[in-house]
This record gives structure tokens, sequence and C-alpha cells, in this order.
């Protein structure tokens, strides 16, 4: 069980995080606000909880575990992570969609950190099968993690890497599904339904962890689970999570996705985190 | 009957070069999205754990190679060609030609070489879209010596590269691998003109064959004529190009490929952006598909690039331009 201490650590962050997340996007008028606010507490859990093995001073040593963000659009949480860990400077992130910045409003492997480019949705499970495939040959003890949005469920890409996955027994990789259950336009269970997903995955061959994706006590049981685990398991955790949480009014307000807050929404907002 | 030195088909040539490179590397890994052949036979049962059936999943294989090739291995990527050049074309864009990762895609049969299996399975767009990509290396063997040079040169590139392989039987073209150098050549015969050449003829890839054929008539016509092969189709030699164009009072090409954005194309925009003077003109497949099936032979009748056609076409048109040819 996560003790008090960290879990307090862990919310302080969450909210010092989120409101870097507005005032990186109000200040470049751009981003998407709704699926970074609800993807930030998985990325925190596995960065300040410690699940994800990393070095700020060597992003690139050789023993790290891989992190694959494949819902690019993501940024605005993923620097804001990098620059509170300190892979970036914060000062950094009021480049953020400006001229010749390496911060873009989807993801860039300049970014001392990130391991992929992505921005298209659907290719970074594929990846993350790579590397975890090749690390297995290479019998690497790295893990490598994959966060997907659900959004990119609706991508064949993602089912055949998840088939790949299943097949290879690649127990070295968990993925992650952000499963805020929008997408731009739409509930995805009014677009075209997802559920029952837990079934679907099990029925590939997943052992499939049913999570509250903003609990820090969900996240850290769930990580130290899987981590744990030396058997041919494979790991997929749905994270339920909320778009554009924290903040009342972009919560599941599909408007949120990449809308910019005006002046007084930023004001409001960045009061509500206090 | 004995068609080259070896007596072996094109891929039983890359299949040979590639496990070669295999038993040195292990490293290397070749893998399929469920295309077959026979001479993958050996590769398969020497190299076991450097070969992966990958399934019918053309955008996984990508993105999956991306990830190995993060981790270093050399990973040569299998199927027909429209299907790992078009269905997956994304990925190649995203995963390997921008992260510039050194996989190498190959696409078999290329152009109209499945030709009664159809429209789905025949490639003549793939140089025109391919070529768009940036870090992209293109290459197009027509023998037994170009292709197992295609795979020495994927193996050691430090960029993603695009190798069309096609199937059957080829006569050798190339007599050395340092004719392969500058990534085109010029077929020339002993008694040929260096300087003053009547009409260059650019080809590439399956089309070879042909072009000989059409210069070795046009000889006979009094035309001397040149035979280019164009085997790196990307990064183009210009500056060899620029030099034979400038000894050439006239170009043709030919090409098993869409008329528009294959190197027909490429030889315009050379001349165009160097200020060459010379007349050219280029045999491809027009701007239509095929809807009636046939051999490979019956098509290029169909889409006007066999050998008759191009041959009175370019004689009708070398006349009209130059009296008494």
């Amino acid at each position: 069980m996560i003790k008090k201490k960290k879990l307090n650590f862990l919310k302080e962050i969450s909210i010092k995080i989120r409101k870097s997340i507005l005032k990186t996007i109000y200040n470049a008028k751009s981003g998407h606000i709704g699926g970074s606010l609800s993807c930030v507490d998985i990325l925190i859990s596995l960065y300040f909880g410690k699940h994800l093995k990393f070095d700020i001073k060597k992003p690139e040593l050789e023993s790290r575990d891989r992190l694959i963000v494949s819902k690019g659009h993501a940024t605005a949480a993923y620097y804001s992570v990098l620059a509170h860990l300190g892979f970036i400077k914060y000062s950094e992130l009021s480049t953020y969609c400006k001229n010749n910045t390496r911060l873009a409003t989807h993801l860039s492997e300049r970014v001392p950190g990130v391991e992929f480019d992505t921005g298209s949705l659907g290719h970074g499970l594929g990846i993350a099968c790579g590397l975890a495939f090749s690390a297995k040959i290479d019998k690497k003890k790295y893990k490598v993690f994959a966060l997907i949005s659900d959004g990119e469920l609706y991508e064949g890409s993602v089912w055949e890497a998840l088939l790949f996955a299943s097949h290879h027994k690649l127990n070295n990789l968990t993925i992650i599904i952000d499963r805020n259950k929008q997408i731009v336009m739409d509930k995805t269970e009014d677009c075209i339904k997802i559920e029952p997903l837990k079934k679907k995955l099990t029925a590939f061959g997943y052992k499939v962890h049913e999570i509250n994706g903003h609990s820090f006590i969900d996240l850290d049981k769930v990580f130290m689970k899987i981590k744990s685990k030396k058997n041919s398991v494979l790991n997929i955790v749905i994270a339920n999570t909320i778009k554009g949480k924290g903040i009342s009014f972009m919560e599941k307000n599909l408007k949120w996705h990449h809308a910019v807050p005006q002046k007084e929404e930023f004001e409001k907002a960045m009061e509500e985190l206090s | 009957m004995k068609k080259n030195i070896e007596n072996i088909d094109i891929m039983t040539a890359f299949f040979r070069e590639l496990e070669k490179v295999g038993q040195k590397d292990r490293n290397l890994f070749f893998i399929t999205a469920d295309h077959g052949a026979w001479a993958l036979t050996d590769f398969k049962k020497k190299l076991k754990k450097q070969y992966m059936n990958i399934g019918i999943s053309e955008q996984n294989m990508i993105s999956f190679a991306a990830g190995m090739a993060l981790n270093r291995k050399k990973v040569f990527l299998f199927t027909i060609t429209p299907f790992i050049t078009q269905r997956c074309l994304e990925q190649i864009k995203t995963d390997l030609c921008y992260p510039n990762l050194p996989v190498t895609i190959v696409g078999n049969g290329s152009s109209l070489t499945y030709a009664y299996h159809g429209t789905s399975h025949q490639a003549i767009e793939d140089i025109a879209i391919m070529r768009s990509l940036p870090n992209l290396k293109i290459l197009n063997p027509c023998d037994n010596l170009s292709t197992r040079a295609a795979v020495k040169i994927a193996y050691k590139s430090k960029q993603p590269v695009y190798i069309k392989l096609d199937k059957g039987f080829f006569p050798d073209s190339y007599q050395n691998a340092k004719e392969l150098h500058d990534g085109l050549h010029q077929f020339n015969d002993k008694n040929d003109k260096k300087e003053n050449i009547d009409l260059s003829i650019f080809s590439t890839g399956s089309m070879i064959e042909q072009a000989k054929k059409i210069k070795k008539f046009l000889k006979k016509e009094n035309i001397n004529a040149s035979l280019i092969d164009i085997f790196r189709i990307k990064p183009l030699n210009k500056k060899k190009i620029i030099n034979i164009l400038n000894k050439s009072k006239a170009a043709i090409t030919i090409e098993e490929q869409h008329i528009d954005g294959g190197i027909g194309s490429q030889i315009c925009e050379v001349i165009v952006d160097n200020g060459i003077s010379i007349p050219l003109k280029r045999f491809g497949i027009n701007d239509e598909y095929c809807k009636s099936f046939g051999d490979r032979e019956w098509l290029r009748q169909y889409y006007k690039i066999d050998t008759n056609t191009i041959i009175k076409k370019t004689l009708v048109w070398i006349k009209s331009r130059y009296k008494n040819g």
C-alpha cells in the first residue's frame, strides 16, 4: 500500500503539473488540454511514483525503461512532467508551439526523455512491441511501457499489435490505456462502441487490470503488482479517466479536446487548482 | 534454359546474399507479412532465429521494425509491393523515414509482375509515392549482381531503404559490383560512341531487358543510342545524368511505372532544373488502371510500353525532329 507521505507528494505534484499544462497551453494558444489532463496522473505515477527506471542525467542510459507515449497529442502533460523532473528546463515550456521550438503539440524525440515521435494514432504499440521483442532477444532487463489512448483502439494497427504481443508473450511490455471515453467529436460509446473492452482484451490473452486512472493508490498498486510478476502474464491496464480531469468546466466536455482557455477561463481554472 | 551465369532467379540471388550477411551478423532479421518464396527456404532453415512471419499485418510490421531498429537490429521486411508500400505508407513516413531508422523494405513483384493477379497486387505507383519520402533510399535492381549489391547497400545503410525486388530469371547486365557505385550505369558496347550520342535511353529495373532490345534495334537504324540503368532511384545521381544529357542529342525514358512521378519525371526535373535543352520523350504507364487481365507482356502491350510500340514511337518521334534520323 502506498504510504501517505508519497500519496500527498504525488497529489501535490499533480496540482503543480496541471497548472503547468494550463499555463503552457494558455501561453501557446494551442495544445490538447482534455487528453493531457486525462493521462497526466498516469505519467506522474510512472515517473514520480518510481515505477519507471530513468536517469535525468543520462536520458539514453541503456538500462532505462522505455515509455512510448502513443497518444502524441498529450505533450502539454508529458513535457510538463519532463520539465518538472528536470529533463528540460521549466522555462523551455514557454517556447511551446513557438517558432523554431522543439516542443510542438505532438511528441518529438528531440526532447530529452522522449523515446519516439508520435502524433498519428495507432503507431506506438507496434513500436513498443519491437522494443520489447528485441529486448528479450538481447536478454535486456528493462521494461517497456506503452501509453495509448482509447481513441487509438479505432485504429486497426493497434489490434495487429495486440495480437502480436499476445502471441509472442511480451511480458516485459505493459500497455496502459487512457480510457477517457471521448474522442475529438464524440463520446466513444456514442460513436463506435468500444465496450466491453475488458472482455475483448481478456479474450486476446491479456491480464486486464481495470483501475481509476486518477487514483494514485490504484495506479501504484497496479504498477507494483505488474512489477512483481515473474511469470508470463501479459498486462494491460485500463485506466478509467476523465477528459479534462481537475477543471470542473472542462471535465467530460467535448469542447476541451483542443480548445484554448480564454483569460477568464484560464483564471478560473487556475483558481480551481489552488 | 540458362539465362544468367549463376543460373538462378533474382529472388534466389537476393536470399542467398541476405543469408550470407545474416550468417555473419546475428542482429540481422528477416520479417515477412505472410509472403513466402521458394528462394526463402534455405534462409528459413539455416537462420531460424533470424526469421519471422509476422502475419498479414503490414502496419504493425513497419512499426515493429522501427522498435527493433531502436535496439540496433538490422531488419529486412518483405511482402508483395503494394501491401508493403501503400497500406502502411504512414508508418513508413512517421516510424521509419522521419526518425531515419535503418530498416529495409523489400517490395516483391515490382510493377506489373503480378500481372493476372490484378491491380491490387501490381505496383505502378510505388516509385512516385516512395520518392516523396525524405531520408528514404530507393534501389531498383535489374539482375542478380545488382540485387546482391542492393542487399549489401541496404545492410550497410544508416537510413531506411526501399528495394524493388522482381521475380523470375533475369539475364546478367552488370559485370562487376563497381559499376553500381554511382547509382546508375551506362551499358555501352565496344563500338558505341561516347560523345555526340543520338539518343540516351534511361531505364530501370524490369525494363532494362526491353531497353537493351530497343537500343540494339535503333542501332540498326543508324541511331547511336546509349543505355543507362538507374539502379538507385533515390538519391538520384543528378551530376552524372547532367553529364550524360549534355553529351546527348535527345533522350527517352522507359519504365514500367506510372508515367508521372517515376524516372521519366526525374529526368524532366533534371532537364528543367539545369537548363538543359534537349528533347525528351517518356514511356510509362498512362493515368489509368487496366480492368482486363493478362500476362505481363500483354499488359505492357495494353499500356503501350512493349518493345515494338516503344521502337515505333521513338522512330516516328526522332524522325519528326531530325530528318534522316
